[in-house]
């Protein structure tokens, strides 16, 4: 990581955000021919999956919910589950891929990730070591950025900016945010992507009925207590992927586009929610849990929560409007993040300043993720990540973000008319890469399918 | 992947590639242009079937279908090669075509990708790396050009309840209502 606190750093590109966003500009930059040097990463962590490996210990992940990308190399060839294949000399990665039943190992995942940006010096491009604060667009020629802390002294300026910052604050339903306010119940109610743990014999109920939610069920099974799943949505649709399967591909984000901002969200509110994956392991564990009555579900709302006997006294407002009172350990919300730009400090600030377009909360982009009215085509200000997901709806997936990344680092190269790597470069770059994630994943040990 | 119509032809074409380079390779050294023909004919076959019935019938083409395709493929243009009496032993063709096939796949799966950023996501279509619709493209609404916004005029001061004006009942305005006979002879 590199300090300078009192010259500021001058870079070409910049990436606000110290995750997995800022990994995949990075590599598709420094991929498409762009030195190192002139790219700047402004987060305090040099590690970009932090925060996605605390989240997937917290919620008990151990496959990926996406098939067989690539990932973090650059280019979309070899697949996890060629290098799996490979590395394993085991061909069953690659039928389970032919089947599309191969998720990836998070460990293995991470392991490639580590790779990439080890052999590519991303955390030399670590700048600062401080969050932004505050975007300036300077008037005059050459336009630039300059960026600021949160105690308002200038780190770097940048002819580029990608807003990389991620997630809103963790969601909860008013009445499960009320419980969380009241000293009483507080501990009691817990989000799936929080650190928790189940007690043999307890009594949970898990709200939602998307991926976190499903995996707490075989959490809580596994630890020996029951597990009572609610959920609004009387059938949840069985997906792998956060959104129906075309839509990740340049069809349907063509055909999203052309929605108008309204439809787009509308259609966003339908697609996302609680989608859950079919996977073998988990099926056959909540059936032998509902067989054994360890496991149950609800349709319907949390009315009141109250502490009681066993910890929490719970009231949940059925579907057919009947009221049924419960006796609970704990409750693990599975509702996600705040979607609402103002929850994040910097999006609200930009907002209030350069009167950035908000439509139910959510910063209007422009069709190529930027942000007005500060991006212009010589000095792009784009956005990735789940705020982006109004423009490609897998925004917030690791597919999202590269299809992103990709054209955000596609524009600045013709900003910049940059000479690209050639095709040898690039297929050596990317053999490369491709040959040390193999050796990686020796050591990694092989992590169960269970799709 | 769900290849648009445009996908398939473009991964079609950038596919056979190296079979066209073998089958010319092949022609020069035998004497035997059947097998540049040949590729010729595959082309042909497989942007027909692109165009006319993989794009409709297949939108969303899971990665087991290539086998089976390509099973298809091959009877068909085993057919075409004895109706066109191509000069080319059954067991030339057919290892040939399984060749071909092999390096059409090899070429789709590994060196497309690097040829091209985006091909896998942009449905199989070679694009410069720039997104879908630029903004100058993007839809925006339509509204009618209005200078300004009416003002309530007279007519709707003396319409308000409680303006003082009285207003004569009249028939309903619906066509179902009994008819007035005193005007009629």
């Amino acid at each position: 990581m590199s300090h300078h606190f009192n010259s500021p750093d001058d870079v070409t590109i910049a990436v606000i955000g110290d995750g997995f966003g800022a990994l995949l500009v990075y590599t598709t930059a420094v991929y498409m021919g762009f030195d190192p040097r002139r790219i700047g990463i402004f987060g305090e962590s040099t590690n970009p999956v932090g925060t996605y490996q605390q989240f997937a210990w917290n919620l008990g992940q151990t496959v990926l919910r996406s098939e067989s990308e690539s990932h973090f190399l650059p280019a979309d060839w070899p697949t996890f589950a060629q290098m799996d294949a490979v590395a394993r000399r085991d061909v069953t990665p690659l039928f389970r891929s032919i089947g599309r039943k191969f998720n990836p190992g998070v460990s293995e995942m991470l392991s490639e990730a580590a790779i990439v940006w080890k052999s590519l010096g991303y955390e030399h491009r670590v700048l600062g070591g401080r969050k932004i604060g505050w975007i300036s667009r300077e008037p005059g020629t050459p336009p630039y950025f300059s960026l600021y802390d949160e105690d308002g002294e200038l780190v770097a300026r940048a002819r580029h900016a990608m807003l990389a910052i991620g997630h809103g604050p963790l969601a909860f339903t008013p009445v499960c945010q009320a419980a969380r306010d009241n000293p009483k119940t507080a501990d009691r109610v817990v989000q799936a992507y929080e650190a928790k743990r189940y007690q043999a014999g307890g009594r949970y109920m898990v709200i939602g009925s998307g991926i976190a939610s499903v995996n707490e069920w075989v959490n809580i099974l596994d630890a020996g207590a029951e597990c009572i799943a609610l959920r609004r949505n009387p059938q949840p649709e069985e997906q792998d992927l956060n959104v129906p399967r075309c839509l990740f591909d340049g069809s349907g984000i063509d055909a999203f586009q052309t929605l108008s901002f309204d439809q787009r969200l509308d259609f966003l509110g339908q697609a996302l929610r609680g989608t859950s994956p079919s996977r073998r392991g988990w099926g056959d564990r909540v059936a032998q849990g509902r067989q054994a009555g360890m496991f149950d579900e609800l349709v319907g709302d949390i009315a009141s929560i109250d502490s009681g006997s066993a910890g929490l006294s719970v009231t949940v407002k059925a579907l057919n409007g009947n009221q049924v009172a419960l006796d609970l350990t704990g409750i693990v919300a599975g509702t996600g993040f705040v979607k609402s730009a103002l929850s994040l400090p910097l999006f609200r600030r930009l907002v209030e300043h350069y009167g950035v377009p908000l439509e139910r909360e959510r910063i209007q982009l422009k069709t190529n993720c930027g942000v007005p009215p500060l991006d212009r085509p010589d000095s792009r200000l784009c956005m990735m990540g789940i705020q982006a997901n109004t423009v490609v709806p897998n925004g917030d997936t690791i597919a999202g973000l590269k299809y992103i990344a990709r054209r955000f680092v596609g524009d600045v190269a013709r900003a910049e008319k940059l000479r690209r790597r050639s095709f040898p470069s690039r297929l050596a770059m990317q053999v490369g890469l491709a040959r040390k994630t193999v050796r990686a994943l020796r050591a990694v040990r092989k992590t169960e399918q269970l799709a | 992947m769900c290849p648009t119509p445009t996908g398939r032809i473009h991964t079609r074409t950038a596919t056979l590639t190296l079979p066209a380079l073998l089958g010319l390779i092949l022609s020069l050294i035998t004497g035997r242009e059947d097998w540049i023909v040949l590729i010729g004919v595959f082309l042909l076959l497989g942007v027909a079937l692109d165009a006319g019935v993989y794009s409709w019938i297949l939108k969303y083409q899971p990665p087991w279908m290539t086998g089976i395709l390509a099973l298809v493929e091959f009877g068909l243009l085993y057919a075409l090669a004895q109706i066109l009496e191509l000069d080319l032993r059954p067991a030339e063709a057919i290892i040939f075509y399984w060749v071909s096939w092999t390096l059409a796949t090899a070429t789709r799966i590994a060196l497309l990708p690097i040829a091209s950023l985006t091909y896998l996501e942009s449905s199989g279509e070679f694009r410069r790396v720039e997104w879908s619709i630029p903004p100058q493209q993007a839809s925006i609404p339509i509204l009618a050009d209005v200078e300004s916004p009416p003002t309530p005029g007279s007519l709707i001061a003396a319409a308000t309840v409680g303006s003082g004006s009285l207003l004569e009942k009249k028939p309903s305005p619906s066509a179902i209502h009994p008819i007035d006979r005193s005007a009629s002879g």
